[in-house]
Parts: C-alpha cells; sequence; structure tokens
C-alpha cells in the first residue's frame, strides 16, 4: 500500500467562521484516493460538500471558507502547506478544472483563442507561434471544427456545447495529472452531453488524466467511471466501484438516492390505473390543429421593418382529460413556446387552437424568481383568488389553508417569506398556487429540472397524487427524458419548432421512430 | 460603419429636436428682448425699430429657419445686454471652461483609477477604509464649500494663489493654468471620490465572477487577473459613468466659477438669465445639448470596440 496514490486526501475538514469563532462545517472530515489514471465520480445532493471537496483538492475556495483540519496529498505533497506561488504554479499546470456554466466561466471580453494561450503563457516556455499552434492542435483534439476560425471567436458567439469544448481543451493543454469536472455537462442538452461525457472519457484514456468528475446525476457517473464516492451532509456515505454502488448499494442513503432517480423503469405502479384517462372525443381537453407561432423581430437597419421569425410550424396535439402529457425537446426547440400559446401569454399565432379550459394555469422551472419575494406565502396565494373577487376574506384564508395542505406543506407556512423556503417547498407553493382557481389543467414548464432528484422525486408524487385527487391533467415540458419518462402517459419529441414523433411513453422509449428521437433516446446516460 | 452612420443620423435627429425646443421655450417666456435690450424709457418706435431689426416680427418657422441656420454657420445674433456677437462673447468664455474642465479631468482620472483599484487591491483593509472614508466625506461636502475651503488653505495661508487674481490666457499661459488648477481641483474632488466607489464596487463585483475563478484555475496571479481579466471587464458600465462626468464638467461649474471667480461659462449663464440675454442663453443650452449628446455617441461607438457582445455584425 505504498505511496502510488495520485491524489490522498485525509480527513479533510472545511467550513466557515461564524461569529464569535464558531465553527460551521462543511466538509466533514472526509477521506479518499486516486490513483492515477483513475476516473471516479463523486455524487450528492446541493449542500452535501462535493464541490467544496473540490475546490480545496485544486485551491479555489472562496475566502472566506478554510480548511479546518486534514491533508490534502497530491504526488505526496501536502498540497496545505504549499505557499500561495508554489500552490499557483500546480493550478491548470497539474491539477485542472471546468466548471458547470460554460458561458460565465469564460472572460466575456476575450477572444477564446487567447484564454486558452493564457494556460500555457502560465506554465510552458513555448513563444507565441509555438503556444499558438498547440492552441490549434489542442481545439481539434476536443472536437471543435475549423479550430482557426474558433481560435478568433469570442465566447458569446460559440455554442454552450462549443465553450465547454473550449473549457476541456484548456483544462487539458498542459497535460495535467489530474482535471476536476463540477457538473460539466448539467447546463448543455442531452446529446451534447452525451458528446462531452464521450471526449472526457477518450482525454481520459489517451492522456492517461485522471478525473474526478462531480454531478448530482447518477446516471452520468455511472456511465462514465469507474469508481464513485457518494456525499451527504458533507460526509462520504459509501464508496466503492460503480457497479457495487448501483447494483448493491449498502448504505440507506445511496438506495433512496437510488429509488429517487427519475427513469422509465422506475415508472409508479400508480400510473398504470389508466382509467382516469378516457379517450373519448367529448373528453379532449386541448386541441391544437396546425399551429404556428412566430416573434416578431425588428430588422438592423435604420428603419428597418418588423419581421416574423417563426418558432412553431405546424403543431398538431390532442390532450385528453387526466393524461400527462409531456412535451421534451432540446434548448431553442420551440416547447417553452408552446406552453405560451396554450396558456394565451403569446398571442402571434396562425391555426386552430380549441382549449376546453378557460384558464389553465402554469408552474415554471424557476421556484424563487417566478413569485413575488416581498410577499409572503399567504399573500401570494390569495391573489388569483382576490383578483377574481367575490370572496371573504375568511373564504380565502380557508381556500389556501386547504391547497397548502394537499401540496404538503403546513398553516404556519402562510406566513414565510420565498427565500425562508427550501426549494422544494417553494415549488410546492407554485403548484399550489396554480390550483387556487380550481383550473384542471396545468402547464408545467421545466417543473422539477432545479431540484435535487429526492425531492423531484417528492414532487413528481405529489404531482400525481393531485391529478388523481382533483381529475387534473398536466401537459409536462421538459428536456429531461428521465423525468418525462417516469411521469408521462404520453409524449411529443419537438425539434426546430416541430413536433417530430407522439406517441406513448413505453412506445418512445423503446421503439422511437424518427432518426432524431432515436439519438435522443440513446443520448440518456445509463440507458443502452 | 453601417452602425456609426445610423448612430450620426439618430444625432442629428436629437439635436434638431432639441433646439426646435430651445427655440420654442424662449418664444413662450414671457418677456421681450427689444424691451429688454432698450430698457423702459424707450419709445414705441425705438423698440418696434429694433423688433424689426431683430426680425421678431416675422412668422415663427421662418424665425427658427434662419435662427437655426445661424447656428449651423456658428452665428448665434447679438447679445442682448453686451450688443456684440454671442458667438465671440462664447469664445473667451469657453476658453476658461475648457480649461478648466481637462485640468479637473486630469485630476479625476489620476486619481480615482490608482486609487479605485488600491481599495480593490487591499479590500477591507485598512486602506481600503481610509481611502473609502475620505472619498466619503468629499461627496458629502458641498463643491462651493470645498472651494471655499481651498482657497482658505491654498490661497490665504499657504499662498499658493492669490485669490480673485485671476490671470488670463493672453497675459501668462502658466500662470493663467497656474490659478485654473485650484478651482480645477475643487471641482475634481467629489467627482474623483464617486468615481473611485463606483470603479471599486465595479470591480468587486466582476472579480467575484465565474470566469475569475477559471483564471484562477488557471494559476494566473492576482496581478494578471486584475489588469488581463476584471479591469477591461470592470471598466465597461464606468465608461457610461465617466462620461457623464466628462459632459458635466465641460458644461462649466457655476458655483466654482463663481467662487475663484472666473469668467467662464457657468457664470455667464447666471448673468444671461438674470438679464434676459435669451441669444447667450439659448446658445449655451445649445452647446451643452451638443456636448452631451455628442459624448453619448463616442460612448456608443466605444462600446463597439471594447465589449464584443453588443458588436454588431
Amino acid at each position: 500500500m505504498k505511496e502510488d496514490y495520485l491524489l490522498k486526501v485525509n480527513n479533510l475538514e472545511i467550513g466557515v467562521f461564524s461569529g464569535n469563532k464558531k465553527k460551521n462545517t462543511i466538509v466533514n472530515g472526509i477521506s479518499f484516493a486516486i490513483e492515477p489514471g483513475e476516473m471516479i465520480g463523486i455524487v450528492g445532493e446541493s449542500g452535501s460538500g462535493k464541490t467544496m471537496t473540490a475546490l480545496s483538492v485544486i485551491g479555489l475556495l472562496p475566502k472566506n471558507i478554510e480548511i479546518f483540519n486534514g491533508s490534502i496529498e497530491f504526488e505526496n505533497k501536502n498540497l496545505t502547506q504549499l505557499n500561495e506561488k508554489q500552490r499557483r504554479n500546480l493550478k491548470g499546470n497539474h491539477i485542472s478544472m471546468i466548471f458547470q456554466e460554460p458561458m460565465t466561466s469564460l472572460n466575456p471580453l476575450s477572444r477564446v483563442g487567447n484564454q486558452v494561450n493564457e494556460m500555457l503563457f502560465n506554465h510552458s516556455k513555448l513563444n507565441k507561434e509555438e503556444i499558438k499552434k498547440k492552441t490549434l492542435s489542442m481545439f481539434e483534439e476536443v472536437g471543435l471544427q475549423y479550430p482557426e476560425e474558433i481560435y478568433e471567436k469570442y465566447p458569446h458567439q460559440l455554442s454552450g456545447g462549443m465553450r465547454q469544448r473550449v473549457m476541456i481543451a484548456m483544462a487539458m493543454i498542459c497535460n495535467p495529472k489530474l482535471m476536476i469536472a463540477d457538473e460539466p455537462t448539467t447546463a448543455l442538452d442531452v446529446t451534447i452531453q452525451a458528446q462531452l461525457l464521450e471526449l472526457i472519457k477518450k482525454l481520459n484514456k489517451e492522456y492517461g488524466t485522471a478525473v474526478i468528475l462531480i454531478s448530482h446525476d447518477l446516471g452520468i457517473v455511472q456511465s462514465v467511471c469507474d469508481r464513485a464516492l457518494v456525499m451527504h451532509n458533507g460526509e462520504i456515505v459509501e464508496e466503492g466501484l460503480v457497479e457495487e454502488i448501483f447494483h448493491s448499494p449498502k448504505v440507506m442513503y445511496t438506495k433512496d438516492l437510488l429509488k429517487a432517480v427519475p427513469s422509465i423503469q422506475n415508472r409508479k405502479n400508480s400510473l398504470e390505473k389508466k382509467e382516469i384517462i378516457s379517450k373519448s372525443e367529448k373528453d379532449i381537453i386541448l386541441k391544437i390543429d396546425k399551429l404556428s407561432a412566430s416573434y416578431k423581430e425588428k430588422d438592423a437597419k435604420l428603419f428597418g421593418r418588423t419581421m416574423k421569425k417563426p418558432v412553431l410550424t405546424d403543431i398538431d396535439l390532442e390532450i385528453f382529460r387526466g393524461e400527462i402529457y409531456g412535451i421534451v425537446g432540446e434548448s431553442g426547440c420551440g416547447k417553452s413556446t408552446l406552453a405560451k400559446v396554450i396558456a394565451g401569454v403569446h398571442k402571434e399565432i396562425e391555426g386552430g387552437i380549441v382549449l376546453k379550459e378557460s384558464r389553465p394555469q402554469m408552474v415554471f422551472q424557476d421556484s424563487y424568481g417566478s413569485l413575488n419575494p416581498a410577499k409572503k406565502v399567504g399573500w401570494i396565494l390569495e391573489e388569483p383568488l382576490r383578483i377574481k373577487g367575490g370572496y371573504t376574506k375568511k373564504q380565502r384564508q380557508d381556500a389556501v389553508y386547504e391547497i397548502l395542505e394537499q401540496v404538503g406543506l403546513q398553516k404556519e407556512h402562510t406566513h414565510r417569506y420565498l427565500n425562508e423556503l427550501s426549494g422544494g417547498q417553494r415549488q410546492r407553493v407554485n403548484i399550489a398556487n396554480s390550483l387556487m382557481l380550481k383550473s384542471e389543467f396545468i402547464i408545467l414548464d421545466e417543473p422539477v429540472s432545479a431540484l435535487d432528484v429526492t425531492v423531484q422525486a417528492q414532487i413528481l408524487n405529489l404531482l400525481i397524487n393531485l391529478r388523481e385527487k382533483y381529475q387534473l391533467t398536466f401537459l409536462f415540458i421538459s428536456h429531461d427524458l428521465n423525468v418525462i419518462g417516469q411521469i408521462c402517459d404520453r409524449v411529443s419529441v419537438m425539434h426546430n419548432g416541430k413536433i417530430i414523433e407522439s406517441a406513448s411513453v413505453e412506445e418512445l422509449y423503446h421503439n422511437p421512430t424518427h432518426e432524431y428521437s432515436k439519438t435522443l433516446i440513446h443520448s440518456i446516460p445509463g440507458m443502452e | 460603419m453601417k452602425y456609426i452612420f445610423k448612430k450620426i443620423i439618430t444625432l442629428i435627429i436629437t439635436l434638431l429636436v432639441i433646439s426646435l425646443l430651445t427655440f420654442l421655450a424662449f418664444q413662450i417666456i414671457p418677456g421681450d428682448s427689444a424691451l429688454t435690450a432698450l430698457g423702459t424709457n424707450a419709445t414705441k418706435e425705438a423698440i418696434d425699430a429694433l423688433r424689426e431689426e431683430l426680425g421678431l416680427n416675422e412668422p415663427l418657422f421662418i424665425r427658427y429657419g434662419s435662427w437655426l441656420s445661424g447656428i449651423i454657420k456658428g452665428d448665434f445674433g447679438l447679445s442682448s445686454q453686451y450688443n456684440i456677437p454671442v458667438s465671440s462673447l462664447l469664445k473667451d468664455r469657453f476658453i476658461v471652461t475648457f480649461y478648466l474642465a481637462v485640468i479637473a479631468l486630469i485630476v479625476i482620472i489620476v486619481l480615482s483609477f490608482p486609487f479605485g483599484i488600491l481599495t480593490v487591491k487591499k479590500e477591507g483593509g485598512f486602506l481600503d477604509r481610509v481611502i473609502t472614508l475620505i472619498c466619503q466625506i468629499n461627496m458629502a461636502i458641498p463643491p462651493f464649500f470645498l472651494g471655499m475651503l481651498i482657497t482658505l488653505i491654498f490661497g490665504l495661508i499657504l499662498k499658493m494663489f492669490t485669490p480673485g487674481a485671476y490671470v488670463g490666457i493672453q497675459d501668462n499661459f502658466l500662470g493663467f493654468l497656474g490659478y485654473l488648477f485650484f478651482p480645477a481641483v475643487a471641482i475634481a474632488l467629489p467627482k474623483a471620490a464617486m468615481l473611485i466607489k463606483f470603479l471599486r464596487s465595479s470591480l468587486l463585483r466582476q472579480l467575484k465572477l465565474d470566469y475569475v475563478r477559471t483564471a484562477r484555475s488557471k494559476g494566473d496571479t492576482e496581478h494578471q487577473i486584475l489588469y488581463k481579466h476584471v479591469l477591461k471587464n470592470g471598466l465597461i458600465p464606468v465608461i457610461t459613468f465617466l462620461a457623464m462626468m466628462i459632459a458635466d464638467v465641460f458644461a462649466g461649474s457655476i458655483m466654482i466659477e463663481q467662487v475663484f471667480s472666473l469668467p467662464g461659462l457657468g457664470r455667464l449663464l447666471v448673468v444671461a438669465i438674470s438679464n434676459r440675454d435669451f441669444p447667450v442663453v439659448s446658445a449655451i443650452i445649445m452647446y451643452i445639448a451638443i456636448l452631451i449628446v455628442f459624448i453619448n455617441f463616442i460612448v456608443d461607438i466605444l462600446y463597439q470596440y471594447i465589449d464584443p457582445r453588443v458588436r454588431i455584425s
């Protein structure tokens, strides 16, 4: 058991000093080790301490966060005892990192080529010519076509996937021994995600760079890593080979986590109660016929005319009462516009749309931003009734209490502000808000995308229960095929403003007919 | 190029609208320039004759047309109080305000950038707190009082200049600049203080962003991070702020010119307004309007070069 570890973390304790020198720990004495060239995953929910662990390894902890205890040994050097200059020499050169947000992780005012060059300026003795040559060849290595053109571009001129490739090129250019990838694909579409994970795997093999992949998505870790650590509340609760952890987890928390992961295999039995969905003509709640929608766009000229930019073309859709209907597609495919059209918010449309529900309600992804943060929950929930009018204060309050109970919150929550609630509780408030007017048709736009898996599972269960209780119909929009697969009855795949395939979930996931649907289904991590 | 052309067109339209508003405003304000010029004892014939001479009897739009074409040629008419062409009256005053503004601007920039960056480097430290406190005090003191303090300390006690003994530009150029230096400092100090605080918060905001973390992960030094990454990004909001400041400085400071008895535009404006010298007032208004519109134009063009995200292909 002699020193052939690349990285050895020993009893690491990280935290902040709060008032009167009290320690507030974020990471609670964890130990783990990585061998050269290994690919290890760290999974955990938000607040589990996985990102802080990674930041402490590369030496990027925020100023107010400190290492209280323990050691981080990298090639037998204790990093916590190095001075600033010695640490700097390791950064990028031996330990590099890629981040979640490819948009904001690059300097917006600097050409991406220069930003990659900087790595070589810092850590190599190459001259300008050689640096450029090396950057260009690295761009090619990470699958960027036309490297010469990319080299001159600014970050905003590249797509999210391309930006993340630039980040990877930057992280790999000094041929580091360890690369930390913190949620590298979370902000990206599923097909791009699959390509990037493939790329990281390839670079790991070719260069022998060890990779720490941090993710909340167990499917990703399962599909690319050899070994995994499961973190919870600042501790490593389970550690082992990926197959072991995913197939025979030992710890309760890991078991719960795995159970919560949405997937088509995890479809709840309650979903199979098909009798609440009727399929007769009179029970169609929404019928869309050859619908097109467009946005107005102003010409860049001085007195330019406004032009119509089509977003949706030839949409046909039929939703029956009691159904959970999924719309799945990648960013920019028009799924949110479709939601707005159905809700009656977006009015630039042509074609037929018949909705047998006067006021469809919407639930959005951003549970905080979509409600007024300056008002208390009770006030927010009463608002629809206040606007509708005809209720006494007492009646409004009773209605709020009743709905709150249905969404799993208590009376006391009416006195809270949004920032005093957790993400899951806030989304419950949003759902409650959509139910206040007793609408039977609810549009959910990425309702669980910002939530941790265990919370996600709770909200999905809540939706299923509410549907039965109130005979609701849901239009469920998501980019996440796993979530759609778990909760929906039927689903439409959207691509470039068109519905390219509509089928029942089982049919789509097992026999996709359209080429694009096939790519999409095969991109789901952990799906073979 | 197309963008610049488009901007120039907008600029011209803006100025035309302002000129029309200025012209109309002086038509609506009660008071007769001819009467004011000749005094209350003038005979009706004399007033009518002057009205005829000044073209006050023509229809409105013809008068606007001739007024506007005059402005374009640099002819703002005759000052009714001094009876000399407004343009030559303005020229002398403008030179004073111009040099005053240039010196003030240099002082603002020389003070604010180094100190602004210093506070960011030493954020939360002793120096940061001292500089921030000094800035606070500077912004709180009214400019005329600051002018009086400077007169007292540098003029009367230290005898570095003689208050009230204004040196003309023709007499002694260096003496002229020397006399302007202290009023310029009085103008500059509160503005420099504002700029330091603005720059500080802008840079600190940038330092919290993700791309700075990326730069750190590359092994950049703090020096590299500040000068290669953060400064340029942090300057974007500062440019707009600085531009407003420049316009303000060049418009002339009524207070400071009064305190230091400088024959600048600010003082001229005060006198002209109280004497209903409309040609002079409207000329100064047009000057300030052109100044502000033009500086905004420059800022828009500048953004095109600095920020690739607003660059129009």
